[in-house]
C-alpha cells in the first residue's frame, strides 16, 4: 500500500483538566477528499489545529510523505504544505481578494500588483476558484470569502488544505460551489481534508470517512462502505438514553412565542430563518444543534439585543416593546449569554458588584447603593453556587471560565427570583463547568420552571438538553427542521436531523 | 464680507503656506495610525519639534539643521510611545498624554536654558520663498502654488511619497494589515511589532518636522503656544481624510483657508473681537469632526495593544 | 470596588507612591545638577519653601484645591470610559461663569453670593462638559478631540473678557476688575494666606468617593466604564450615563475655576490655569482613579509646584520642569507596570 500523504499517531492533547485529543489517528491519502466527522467536542478541529501548527501535541507524531516532521508553528506546517482555512475567517476586510492572497508574499519593494495579479489569476485558473480580485472582501458573499482563503493556502504552496466546518454559513448555491471547486483542487493535485458534522455532505463529496468521539478515531470507512445510520451510531455512540430526571410537565399558558421570525446578518445574510417556536409557563424547551446554526441569533432575538428582520415575538401573550435589553428585562426576560468574557462579566470589578448587575435596581430604588447588601448578596450566592474565588471583593476578571459562568448563573437565577421573570433563555449554560456544578445548575433550571417559569435552552450538549427538556427543537441552518417531544426522545433520530438529515 | 475677500489669492496663498504643519502632521498620523497606534501625544510632539529646532537654528544659524533637529525630536518621542504601547501593551491614549506633558514641559524647559530671559525674544531666520522656475510665472495659480517656501514643495512631495508608500509598496501593505487585521497579519508573517515600531518613527520624525516648520515659518521665534492646537487638528484631519494621506492634506488646505481667512478678517473688521474670530477655526473644526465622524472608518485596530494568543 | 477592596489596594498601592516621589526627586534633583546647580540643596529648598513655612503651605493647600478637583474631573471620566482632557477649558467656563454672577450679585451677603458663585462655576464647567457628552452619545464622536478644541474656545473667551468689557485698566492688561468683597471665600488660615477652598474640595473627593461607590449612578457608570456591552446586557443605559459623567466631570472642573476666582485671584486673569488640566491628567492616573488617593496625589503636586517655583527664584529652574517631573514620574511608574506585566 502507497504511504499516505500525512500521518498523524497517537496524538493526546489536554487543556487543563480536558482532555480535548486521547490518542488520535488520522491519514490521508495523496488526492482524496477526506471528510472528518464528528460532534461538538470530538476533537476534529484541534486535531487538524494540531496538524497546522496552531496547538501542539502533548504526545503523538506526525508524518509526511512517511518521514516525521516537527510541527510546532504555523510557519512550520506552511513550510510543509498544509494550509488551513478556518472556520471564522482570517481576512483583511478592507482589502481586496488580490491583496489578502499575496500579502506576506508579495516579493517586497513595489507592489508589482500587475504581476502579482498574473500569478493570482493562473492560480485561480489551474484549481478552478475564480473570485473577482478587486472589490473589498468584506462585500464579497461569504462562499466567495471562503475561496480567498483557499487561494491564500495555495498561493503559499498548500498541498493538503483543511477545511474546518466550511459550510456552517453558506447558502446551498455556495456549498455546491465549493464541492465542485474540492474536485477541480484534487484534480490539481491537492488533498483535502473536510471537518463537518454534516452527514449529508460527508457523503456527497467525500472519498473516505474518518469518525471521531471522545477525542479519538472511531473509524475510518469509504464512502462506498458508509452508511447514514452507521455514521450517527459512531457519532453519538450507541449509548442508552440518560435516565429521566423530568416528571412530565403541566405547561400553561405561552410566555414565549416566535412567529416566523427571520433575522439577517450585518451583511443581510440570514441566520434565522421563518423560526417559528413558543415556550410555555412551567416548560423547558431545548433547542438542539450544532454551533453555528442560528443559536447565537436566536438568543439574542429573545433576550432584546437583536431586532428581527421579520416575524413576531411575544412575551406572555402580548408583542415586546421596541426596546432592548433593559426592556426586555422589565418584560420578565432574561438571559444567560453565551460569550461570558464579552457580554457577562465587568472584569475589573469585584465578583460582588457583579453579582449585582442587572438586579442593582431591584435593590436599590432609590439613589442609595449599600455594599453591605452587596455583600451579602454575593457571599450567599458564592456560597450556593460554589463559586470559586478569593473573596467577594476579587476582581471577577480572574476567575476562571468555569468559575465565571457560575458567577453570571448565580446574578441570572437571583435576579429572576427577585423579578418573577417568567423566561430565561440559556445559551450553553453549563459548558466549561465541573459535574456537581452543572448538577446544580439544572437543578436551579428546572426550579425556575416548577414556579412556573419557562426556559429556553439552547445547548450544544444533547445529554443535556434530553435529560431536562420537555420538546426538543432541532436547528439547522437557521432553521427549525425537526421537534420532539419527550415521549419521542430518540438519541439517533435528533442527531440525524441536528447533522442535517431529514427527520 | 463680499466675494473678493473670500476668493483673494493672497489668501489662498496664506492658505497653503499655513497648512505646511498640519500636512506634515496629519500625514506623520495617518502613518502611525494606519499600523494601529493612536497618537495623542502629537501635539506635544510638535511643541518639541518646534522648540529643537529653533534651538538648534538658534546655536548653529544653520536652519538645515533646525529641521532636522525637529525631525530628531519627534522621531524620539514617536519611538518612545511605541515601545510603551508594542512591547509593554500600555494603553496608548494614557501614555500619549503623559508624553504630550513631558513634551510640553521639556520645550519650555529647554528654551529657557538655552535662551534664558530676554527682554526682546530672539529670533532665527524664517525660510525665504522659493520662486519654482517656469511654474511660478503662471498667472494667478503660480504665485499661489509655486512662489512658496521651500517647505511646502516638501511638504507635497512627502505627500506624495507617503502616499504610494501606503498604497503601492509591499511594506505599505503589510503595515495597513498589521493596522486594521493584526491577527491575519501575525499568521501570514507580517510581523506587526516591527511595524509598529516602524511607523512610530518615521510618523513621529514627520509630526516633529511640522513642528520644526512653525518657527521658521510663521514669527521667527518659539513660543509656548505656537503649536497652537495644530497637533490635534491633525488628529482630526486624519479622521477627516479617512486616514488617507492626500484626504488628510484636503483638509489640511480647507482649515488653513479657515486660518488665513480669520487672519484676515482680524485684521479688516473692527467690529467683531478678535478673540471671536480666533475662536473659529477650532469650532469649525469641532463641526468638521461631527460630520466626518458619521461613517467614518479607522483601522479596525487602531489603538488595541495586539496579544498575540499564547500558543497551546 | 468595594471599600474593602479599595482599602486592601490601596494597603498595596504604597510602595508606586513612595517609588514615585523618590522618582520626582531624582529627577528635580537631577534637572537642578544639569543645570549646574546644587541638587540636595534645591531639593532642601524645595521643602522648606512648599511645606516648610507656614505661607508656602498656605500656597501648597491653595494649589491643591484646583489640582484636587481638576483630577477628581478626569478620574470621574475615566471612570467612565472617556478622557476629558478640556478640564482647563472647563475651568475657565467655571471662573467666567463665577466671575459673571459675582458682578451680578454684587452687594448680596457672602452666605448668599459665595455658593450662587460656585454654583454658577458648575454650571458653567458641566455646559462645557456636557458638549462632548452629547455629541458621544448622539454621534459617537470622540470627547478627546472635542475637549481639547473647547479649551481653545474658552481661552479665547476669557482672553476678551479680561481685556474688554470687565477688564480693569488700573491691574494690567488681561486682568478683570476685582469681584465684590461679598463673593469671594473666606479664609482657612489666614496667616498662611490659605483660602477655605481646600476643604471644599477635599469635601469634593469625599463626595464624588460617595457618588462612585454609594450611589447607584455611581455603580452605573463604573459599570459602563468597565465593559459597555456587560452593562447594557445589564440594563445600564451606557450612552445617557456616559454624557452625564461628561457633565459632571465638566462641573467639577468648572468648581475649581470658580474657586481660584472667588478664593484665590478674585479676578478672571488670562493665566488662571498654568497647566492644571495637564497636570490632572497625570495625577487622575497615578492615583489609579481612585478619588482618595488623589487628595494625596493632589497634595504632592501642589507642593512640587510650589517647591519648583521657589527653585525658579533662588536656582533659576524654569517653571516649566514641574511638568517634566511630573510625566516622568508616571513614565517611570508605566515602565515599571509593563516591565512586571510583560516579562521580556
Amino acid at each position: 500500500m502507497k504511504t499516505p500523504l500525512v500521518e498523524l499517531r497517537g496524538i493526546r492533547k489536554r487543556f487543563g483538566p480536558v482532555v480535548a485529543l486521547d490518542g488520535a489517528d488520522f491519514e490521508l491519502r495523496a488526492g482524496e477528499i477526506h471528510g472528518l466527522l464528528g460532534e461538538n467536542g470530538a476533537g476534529k478541529t484541534t486535531l487538524m489545529n494540531v496538524l497546522a501548527g496552531l496547538y501542539r501535541a502533548d504526545a503523538g507524531e506526525v508524518y509526511l510523505d512517511g518521514r516525521p516532521v516537527q510541527i510546532l508553528e504555523p510557519r512550520d506546517a506552511v513550510r510543509v504544505g498544509v494550509g488551513m482555512v478556518h472556520q471564522h475567517f482570517e481576512l483583511v476586510g478592507h482589502f481586496s481578494a488580490l491583496e489578502n492572497v499575496v500579502l506576506g508574499r508579495e516579493g517586497g519593494g513595489w507592489l508589482r500588483r500587475h504581476r502579482l495579479r498574473q500569478e493570482v489569476e493562473a492560480l485561480m485558473e489551474r484549481v478552478g476558484l475564480p473570485v473577482p480580485l478587486d472589490r473589498p472582501v468584506r462585500e464579497l458573499p461569504v462562499g466567495v470569502q471562503q475561496k480567498v482563503e483557499i487561494l491564500k493556502a495555495l498561493y503559499r504552496g498548500a498541498r493538503v488544505l483543511v477545511l474546518d466546518e466550511p459550510t456552517t454559513l453558506l447558502t446551498p448555491q455556495e456549498v455546491d460551489s465549493l464541492f465542485a471547486s474540492l474536485r477541480t483542487l484534487v484534480a490539481a493535485g491537492v488533498s483535502v481534508v473536510f471537518i463537518t458534522h454534516k452527514l449529508a455532505e460527508v457523503l456527497r463529496t467525500c472519498d473516505r470517512i474518518t469518525v471521531m468521539r471522545r477525542g479519538r478515531r472511531v473509524v475510518t470507512v469509504s464512502r462506498e462502505e458508509a452508511d447514514a445510520r452507521q455514521l450517527v451510531e459512531w457519532m453519538v455512540g450507541a449509548s442508552p438514553p440518560p435516565a429521566a430526571v423530568r416528571e412530565p410537565a403541566q405547561p400553561g399558558s405561552p410566555v414565549l412565542e416566535l412567529e416566523g421570525v427571520r433575522v439577517v446578518d450585518p451583511r443581510g445574510v440570514p441566520v434565522l430563518e421563518d423560526v417559528t417556536l413558543a415556550v410555555r409557563s412551567g416548560e423547558l424547551v431545548g433547542v438542539a444543534g450544532v454551533s453555528g446554526n442560528g443559536q447565537q441569533a436566536l438568543a439574542g432575538v429573545v433576550a432584546g439585543s437583536v431586532r428581527p428582520a421579520a416575524g413576531v415575538v411575544r412575551v406572555g401573550g402580548r408583542p415586546v416593546r421596541r426596546g432592548g435589553v433593559a426592556d426586555r428585562m422589565r418584560e420578565g426576560v432574561l438571559s444567560i449569554p453565551e460569550d461570558r468574557l464579552r457580554d457577562g462579566v465587568l472584569p475589573r470589578m469585584s465578583v460582588a458588584e457583579n453579582i449585582v448587575l442587572g438586579r442593582h435596581r431591584l435593590h436599590f430604588p432609590g439613589v442609595r447603593y449599600r455594599p453591605e447588601v452587596v455583600r451579602g448578596l454575593a457571599l450567599r450566592a458564592i456560597e450556593q453556587y460554589r463559586i470559586v474565588c478569593p473573596g467577594p471583593d476579587a476582581a471577577a476578571g480572574q476567575l476562571s471560565g468555569g468559575n465565571l459562568q457560575k458567577l453570571i448563573a448565580a446574578r441570572v437565577f437571583e435576579g429572576a427570583r427577585e423579578r418573577g421573570a417568567r423566561l430565561l433563555v440559556a445559551h450553553n449554560p453549563t459548558r466549561g463547568l465541573d459535574v456537581p456544578s452543572t448538577e446544580f445548575l439544572h437543578a436551579q433550571l428546572l426550579d425556575f420552571c416548577r414556579h412556573g417559569g419557562g426556559v429556553l435552552l439552547i445547548s450544544e450538549d444533547l445529554d443535556e438538553l434530553m435529560k431536562l427538556s420537555d420538546r426538543i427543537t432541532v436547528l439547522y441552518r437557521g432553521r427549525v427542521v425537526a421537534e420532539f417531544p419527550r415521549v419521542r426522545f430518540d438519541r439517533y433520530a435528533i442527531g440525524r436531523a441536528m447533522a442535517g438529515g431529514a427527520a | 464680507m463680499s466675494w473678493e475677500l473670500l476668493l483673494d489669492p493672497s489668501l489662498f496663498r496664506l492658505a497653503v503656506a499655513m497648512s505646511v504643519p498640519l500636512v506634515l502632521a496629519s500625514a506623520g498620523e495617518v502613518l502611525m495610525e494606519r499600523s494601529g497606534l493612536l497618537n495623542v501625544a502629537i501635539e506635544g510632539m510638535v511643541t518639541l519639534g518646534a522648540a529643537a529646532a529653533f534651538l538648534a537654528a538658534f546655536q548653529t544659524g544653520s536652519t538645515a539643521l533646525g529641521l532636522l533637529a525637529g525631525a530628531l525630536a519627534g522621531a524620539l518621542v514617536g519611538s518612545v510611545l511605541a515601545h510603551y504601547a508594542v512591547a509593554w501593551r500600555q494603553e496608548q491614549v494614557t501614555v500619549g498624554l503623559t508624553l504630550y506633558v513631558l513634551c510640553v514641559g521639556l520645550a519650555s524647559l529647554l528654551y529657557r536654558v538655552v535662551v534664558g530671559v530676554r527682554l526682546t525674544p530672539p529670533r532665527v531666520e524664517t525660510l525665504p520663498p522659493l520662486a519654482l522656475p517656469v511654474l511660478s510665472q503662471v498667472p494667478v495659480l503660480g504665485d499661489v502654488l509655486f512662489a512658496q517656501h521651500g517647505l511646502v514643495y516638501a511638504a507635497a512631495g512627502t505627500l506624495v511619497a507617503l502616499h504610494l508608500f501606503l498604497f503601492r509598496t509591499s511594506l505599505g501593505l503589510r503595515l495597513r494589515a498589521a493596522g486594521e487585521n493584526p491577527v491575519a497579519a501575525d499568521t501570514v508573517g507580517v510581523d506587526v511589532f516591527r511595524l509598529r515600531r516602524g511607523a512610530a518613527l518615521a510618523g513621529g520624525a514627520l509630526v516633529g518636522l511640522a513642528g520644526a516648520a512653525l518657527p521658521f515659518t510663521l514669527t521667527g521665534t518659539f513660543t509656548e503656544g505656537i503649536a497652537g492646537g495644530r497637533g490635534w487638528i491633525a488628529l482630526m484631519l486624519v479622521i477627516f481624510g479617512r486616514w488617507t494621506p492626500t484626504g488628510a492634506a484636503a483638509g489640511a488646505l480647507l482649515f488653513a483657508y479657515v486660518e488665513a481667512l480669520q487672519f484676515k478678517l482680524a485684521m479688516v473688521s473692527r467690529a467683531v473681537p478678535p478673540q471671536f474670530l480666533q475662536m473659529l477655526p477650532y469650532a469649525f473644526a469641532i463641526a468638521v469632526l461631527v460630520r466626518a465622524s458619521r461613517g467614518a472608518r479607522a483601522p479596525e485596530a487602531l489603538g488595541r495593544p495586539y496579544h498575540r494568543e499564547a500558543r497551546a | 470596588m468595594t471599600a474593602g477592596a479599595a482599602a486592601r489596594g490601596r494597603g498595596q498601592g504604597v510602595w508606586p507612591y513612595a517609588g514615585a516621589l523618590v522618582v520626582a526627586l531624582a529627577v528635580l534633583g537631577g534637572l537642578v545638577a544639569a543645570l549646574g546647580g546644587d541638587a540636595a540643596g534645591a531639593l532642601a529648598g524645595l521643602f522648606r519653601a512648599s511645606l516648610g513655612s507656614a505661607a508656602g503651605l498656605g500656597q501648597t493647600l491653595n494649589k491643591t484645591t484646583p489640582l484636587l478637583l481638576g483630577s477628581l474631573a478626569v478620574l470621574l471620566g475615566l471612570r467612565a470610559g472617556v478622557f476629558n482632557i478640556g478640564v482647563d477649558g472647563q475651568i475657565y467656563a467655571g471662573a467666567v461663569a463665577a466671575t459673571g454672577v459675582a458682578f451680578l450679585l454684587a452687594g448680596l451677603p457672602r452666605g448668599f453670593a459665595v455658593p450662587a458663585v460656585l454654583l454658577a462655576g458648575m454650571a458653567g464647567g458641566a455646559v462645557l462638559g456636557a458638549i462632548p457628552g452629547l455629541l458621544r452619545a448622539r454621534w459617537g464622536v470622540s470627547e478627546i478631540f472635542v475637549t481639547v478644541m473647547l479649551n481653545f474656545i474658552a481661552v479665547f473667551l476669557v482672553e476678551y473678557l479680561s481685556t474688554g468689557p470687565w477688564n480693569d485698566p488700573t491691574a494690567g492688561e488681561a486682568i478683570t476688575r476685582a469681584i465684590p468683597p461679598g463673593a469671594t471665600l473666606p479664609w482657612l488660615l489666614p496667616q498662611a494666606g490659605a483660602h477655605a477652598g481646600v476643604l471644599l474640595a477635599l469635601g469634593t473627593a469625599l463626595g464624588v468617593w460617595a457618588l462612585l461607590y454609594r450611589t447607584v449612578f455611581g455603580y452605573e457608570l463604573r459599570a459602563a466604564g468597565d465593559n459597555p456591552s456587560a452593562a447594557s446586557l445589564g440594563g445600564v443605559p451606557v450612552a445617557r450615563t456616559v454624557a452625564l459623567a461628561l457633565g459632571a466631570s465638566g462641573a467639577l472642573a468648572g468648581l475649581a475655576g470658580a474657586v481660584e476666582v472667588s478664593g484665590f485671584h478674585y479676578r478672571l486673569i488670562l493665566g488662571l490655569s498654568p497647566g492644571y488640566g495637564m497636570m490632572a491628567i497625570l495625577i487622575a492616573v497615578l492615583s489609579r482613579r481612585h478619588p482618595l488617593g488623589a487628595v494625596a496625589v493632589s497634595f504632592g503636586f501642589a507642593a512640587l509646584v510650589v517647591g519648583t517655583d521657589s527653585l525658579q527664584r533662588s536656582v533659576g529652574l524654569p517653571s516649566s520642569a514641574v511638568f517634566v517631573v511630573q510625566a516622568a514620574v508616571l513614565l517611570v511608574l508605566l515602565a515599571v507596570e509593563g516591565l512586571r506585566r510583560n516579562p521580556a
